[in-house]
């Protein structure tokens, strides 16, 4: 699955620490989101478009076909 | 709930440690008294004394370990399993070689072996997401 973590965290000038924060998770939880290393459970990623006041299909895009 | 797992991380780092130290001191008070005379019911409640500050290690691992996130908690499953797998195939290698003439593996050295893989295991694991 791709992300757009890191783009829209580099908009709104935050750092791994602080969306972790924000999230609940650890700094390297979100590291390994944001390099695709792992994919967020449904919860995870709910409160992650919560937090970036966006839809989850915006965030989260499948691997192409 | 970053600060619960900072204060759950901090306890851990106390007290599992803590709890391993008097683990190593009840183990050096023990076997002496163990090797010694005396009726084989104390021997056997004696020596099982250690295991006390054994399993409330165990229980701090658990606590810590449940105040992880879900990908903290998806490396800790996989170091588990590394170590698992090490530890049993160790084990089950070395069973066969008894069968040959190997000297016998002390049962005692099982955990200590689970433990060191486990940490192997969670540095490939921590490597393998970075």
């Amino acid at each position: 699955m791709n992300n757009r973590l890191r783009i829209l965290r580099a908009e709104r000038d935050w750092s791994q620490a602080e969306l972790a924060d924000a999230l609940g998770v650890s700094r390297q939880t979100i590291n390994a989101i944001e390099t695709g290393k792992y994919d967020p459970s449904l919860p995870l990623a709910f409160k992650i478009a919560l937090v970036f006041e966006r839809a989850i299909e915006n965030i989260f895009q499948p691997d192409a076909p | 709930m970053n600060t619960q797992r900072t204060a759950a991380s901090r306890r851990y780092t106390v007290r599992f440690p803590a709890a391993m130290a008097v683990y190593a001191m009840l183990i050096v008070l023990v076997i002496p008294i163990v090797k010694g005379d005396g009726p084989m019911w104390s021997k056997v409640l004696l020596v099982l004394v250690p295991l006390i500050p054994v399993l409330y290690a165990l229980s701090e691992c658990l606590r810590f370990i449940r105040s992880l996130d879900e990908f903290q908690i998806r490396l800790q499953f996989e170091a588990v399993g590394i170590s698992a797998a090490v530890t049993a195939v160790f084990c089950f290698a070395w069973g066969l070689l008894e069968i040959a003439g190997a000297p016998k593996l002390p049962v005692v050295m099982v955990l200590p072996m689970f433990c060191m893989s486990y940490g192997i295991g969670l540095m490939l694991a921590c490597r393998r997401y970075r």
